[in-house]
């Protein structure tokens, strides 16, 4: 089975397909068995039979689930007919599953990479001892420590950059608050409704908008009792007072 | 007396209450016997008054899969086309023959089938007494008015598959 089976470490076979095709007699009997050897043991790990007793041949199609069991216990697998009939058309697959990590080593993005990596060089001594530089993974440590290096940089740096940008922010906050304290006042709704309630308080609007004039007749007050009108000597003082200045306002742009 | 009168409708409202309860049970058939289409028929146009699906005529059969969950239970009918379900304007008579056949097995013993069948006039009968799929293969032929050229167009002929409680 080592050329059927992918040699994948882990690797569990769950399932057999088969199809084959049987050519017979009707009246004659035979029996089609397929069968895997147990690698470790006598015996054998897989064991299908088909009763063809009696029957016509035809084309059988099937898939067997089992018990999962590691791919290096199965061995050689084999179809035969026990009777009157001959196969053709033969097929059988194995349905298998393995786990890709089931060997850290094998990829670095498996879970457990760096302790195994780490593992394998101390066993190795490639860390406190000397390094065998024609070792395949002696580069890969190299590399491995290198990328690393240069992450944590890279986190170091990001996260600098991510404190001086949250710093610069809260200045421009801060600014922007500095100035816009009138702004908010004023459209702050409470303060507003402060300000109305303020405006329309006594002695403002209502006693303007409250004033009551009672209604009737205003009769004339003044009377010309002697039908003379005497001259208001003072206001014509003022007037002359008046022309006076204004000639002596003149004579200056005259001359 | 008010007090009493209190104490027993106290009693009496648990009492009430409990009195018809309507206790639902649920449940759901699944269905134990399936049909599926694995391959649609294709007529193929050997001769001008000719329609058929075998392969030497250019043909393909179609082949039907039925899953049994449950042995002994059921029972498949096939029956294969005696008309068009659409063609163009025919006026003349169409000679249908066709035959359905167990085509793969995925247990030894529905192999018998075969031979346990029985058919009549375009129906083909079935008795499922083993659980697992079986394929049938169906196939089909159209000979329209002894040998008249067939018009020309798109054909399409129906096969229905059963699947039959016992």
């Amino acid at each position: 089975m080592t050329k059927v089976l992918p040699a994948e470490t882990g690797l569990k076979v769950q399932g057999v397909y088969h199809k084959y095709t049987i050519t017979k007699e009707a009246d004659t009997n035979a029996t089609v068995s397929i069968v895997n050897k147990n690698a470790n043991s006598t015996g054998n790990i897989y064991e299908n039979h088909d009763n063809w007793d009696k029957i016509p041949g035809n084309t059988k199609i099937g898939f067997d689930t089992v018990t999962p069991s590691l791919g290096t216990l199965w061995g050689d697998g084999s179809i035969s007919v026990d009777g009157d009939g001959t196969l053709s058309d033969v097929i059988i697959a194995y349905n298998y599953k393995y786990d890709t990590c089931n060997i850290p080593l094998t990829d670095s993005s498996c879970p457990g990479y760096e302790d195994a990596l780490m593992k394998y060089l101390l066993d190795n001594g490639l860390i406190n001892g000397e390094a065998d530089i024609n070792d395949p993974y002696y580069d890969e440590w190299v590399q491995f420590q290198l990328e690393r290096k240069t992450d944590m940089e890279k986190e170091e740096e990001d996260k600098q950059e991510k404190k001086d940008k949250k710093e610069d922010k809260e200045s421009q906050i801060e600014t922007a608050l500095s100035v816009a304290g009138a702004a908010i006042k004023m459209v702050d709704p409470t303060r507003q409704m402060m300000m109305m309630v303020q405006m329309a308080s006594a002695g403002t609007l209502d006693l303007y908008y409250g004033a009551t004039i009672e209604g009737g007749t205003y009769n004339e007050t003044i009377k010309l009792t002697d039908g003379i009108i005497i001259d208001n000597f003072k206001a014509l003082r003022n007037l002359a007072q008046d022309e006076t200045h204004n000639k002596m306002v003149r004579s200056q742009y005259d001359n | 007396m008010d007090i009493k009168t209190i104490t027993t409708l106290a009693f009496l409202m648990p009492a009430s209450a409990a009195l018809a309860v309507d206790s639902p049970i649920g449940g759901t058939v699944a269905p134990k016997c399936s049909v599926w289409t694995e391959t649609s028929g294709v007529y193929g146009h050997p001769l001008p008054y000719k329609l058929s699906t075998l392969p030497a005529d250019g043909g393909v059969k179609a082949s039907i899969r039925v899953d049994v969950a449950q042995a002994d239970y059921y029972k498949t009918r096939f029956t294969h086309p005696a008309s068009f379900s659409s063609s163009p304007t025919l006026t003349d008579a169409v000679a249908w023959t066709g035959s359905t056949v167990v085509g793969q097995v995925s247990v030894a013993g529905m192999s018998a089938y075969e031979a346990a069948k029985v058919t009549y006039n375009n129906v083909t009968e079935f008795n499922m007494t083993l659980a697992g799929s079986t394929w049938f293969t169906v196939s089909s032929t159209a000979s329209y008015g002894s040998t008249k050229s067939l018009p020309a167009g798109n054909y399409t002929a129906i096969i229905k598959a059963e699947c039959i409680a016992k």
